[in-house]
């Protein structure tokens, strides 16, 4: 009895792991029933930079903090906060610039670093660069959606701006640094 | 031995809850891509400026007639008709250096007019040139040295002697 018990256990839990898991229909003779199996094939979204945040030539003020905003649109010259005998003095200026491909027509989600530091190639000095924004009006805490266009594979852009904060008697040198920036299907 | 039958026994459920659980929709998994995009500013200390040279027009005879003396940005100097020179002493013009920022913009302004010596007796210098061009910009080592001339005009009743002053060079970022 308890073998015929287990015989029929196996018997049904092979039946229904198959039926669950099939997403071919084989053609039979006798078939009693149907059942169907969906899956969507899409394209991976990528994300390419194809232009760098470049805040340009900046002289600190002596005495307190400078802020310096590059918007979405590379503006020039750019906002600038805090400036008591500071400046802005050269250019060029570039907000950075992004290509996405991927399903047509989908949505997707921008997400934005909170901060990033960028660092003096000689000196090793640092400064930071926040206040990130999108073309889309995206933020960090309120990050914004894009929609890719309807041809195959679908293709969208958008640039990214910052405000960089210079601090009093900051060192002369060349900063440099790295954002990350994640696009994600809705 | 009452254990494992125990075990045993409780095999369909398992099974059953297992199914129950394969069969449950999986919450859909977002694919997403990321870059990293590189970030860049310079910092350079404010435009400096020191002058090397002063102006000079030398030493000239108190003129007859109102007369002028020129100093070109080079330190050539030309004299009106009514001038001389009472000692041959060699004439300068002024030098400036500016540093600053490799290749940067300058915006430079020169005061219009200076006038030095004695009330009701002073001199005027005025019509200051220089040779930075219609764009200043410093060099690639981010310097660059401007030399300025003008124009003394002389009143035929001025008084002997030594008359010096100061003129107002205004150098900006741009």
């Amino acid at each position: 009895m308890k073998i015929l018990k287990n015989i029929r256990w196996v018997a049904v839990s092979f039946v229904a792991f198959t039926a669950m898991t099939s997403t071919n229909a084989h053609a039979q003779a006798s078939a009693t029933g149907t059942a169907s199996a969906n899956a969507v094939i899409a394209k991976p979204i990528t994300i390419a930079p194809t232009a760098n945040l470049n805040f340009g030539t900046i002289v600190p003020n002596s005495a307190g903090a400078l802020t310096v905003t590059v918007d979405t649109a590379s503006t020039t010259p750019p906002t600038l906060g805090g400036v008591t005998d500071g400046a802005w003095v050269a250019g060029p200026i570039s907000s950075a610039a992004f290509d996405i491909t991927g399903r047509p027509n989908a949505s997707y989600a921008i997400t934005l670093p909170a901060s990033a530091t960028i660092t003096g190639g000689v000196s090793g000095a640092t400064m930071t660069v926040d206040a990130f924004t999108d073309s889309f009006g995206g933020t960090n805490a309120v990050p914004a959606n894009g929609t890719l266009s309807a041809a195959n594979p679908g293709i969208n852009s958008f640039t990214v701006g910052a405000t960089l904060t210079v601090p009093a008697g900051q060192a002369d040198d060349t900063y440099t640094g790295n954002f990350n920036v994640i696009v994600t299907y809705n | 031995m009452n254990i494992r039958k125990s075990i045993w026994d409780w095999r369909p459920t398992i099974a059953a809850v297992t199914m129950v659980l394969v069969m449950l929709p999986l919450p859909a998994l977002s694919q997403s891509d990321s870059t990293t995009a590189q970030i860049t500013a310079m910092i350079v200390h404010p435009v400096g400026l020191n002058d090397t040279a002063d102006m000079s027009f030398g030493w000239l005879a108190r003129p007859a007639s109102p007369g002028i003396a020129v100093i070109a940005p080079a330190g050539r100097r030309v004299l009106s008709s009514n001038l001389t020179l009472i000692k041959q002493d060699s004439a300068t013009s002024a030098k400036i250096v500016i540093s600053g920022a490799p290749n940067q913009a300058l915006g430079l302004l020169v005061g219009d007019i200076a006038r030095f010596g004695r009330p009701g007796k002073k001199i005027e210098v005025l019509g200051f040139t220089h040779n930075a061009g219609p764009f200043p910009a410093l060099d690639l080592n981010g310097r660059t040295t401007i030399e300025l001339g003008a124009t003394l005009h002389l009143a035929a009743d001025i008084n002997n002697g030594r008359y010096k002053g100061v003129f107002d060079v205004i150098v900006s970022n741009n």
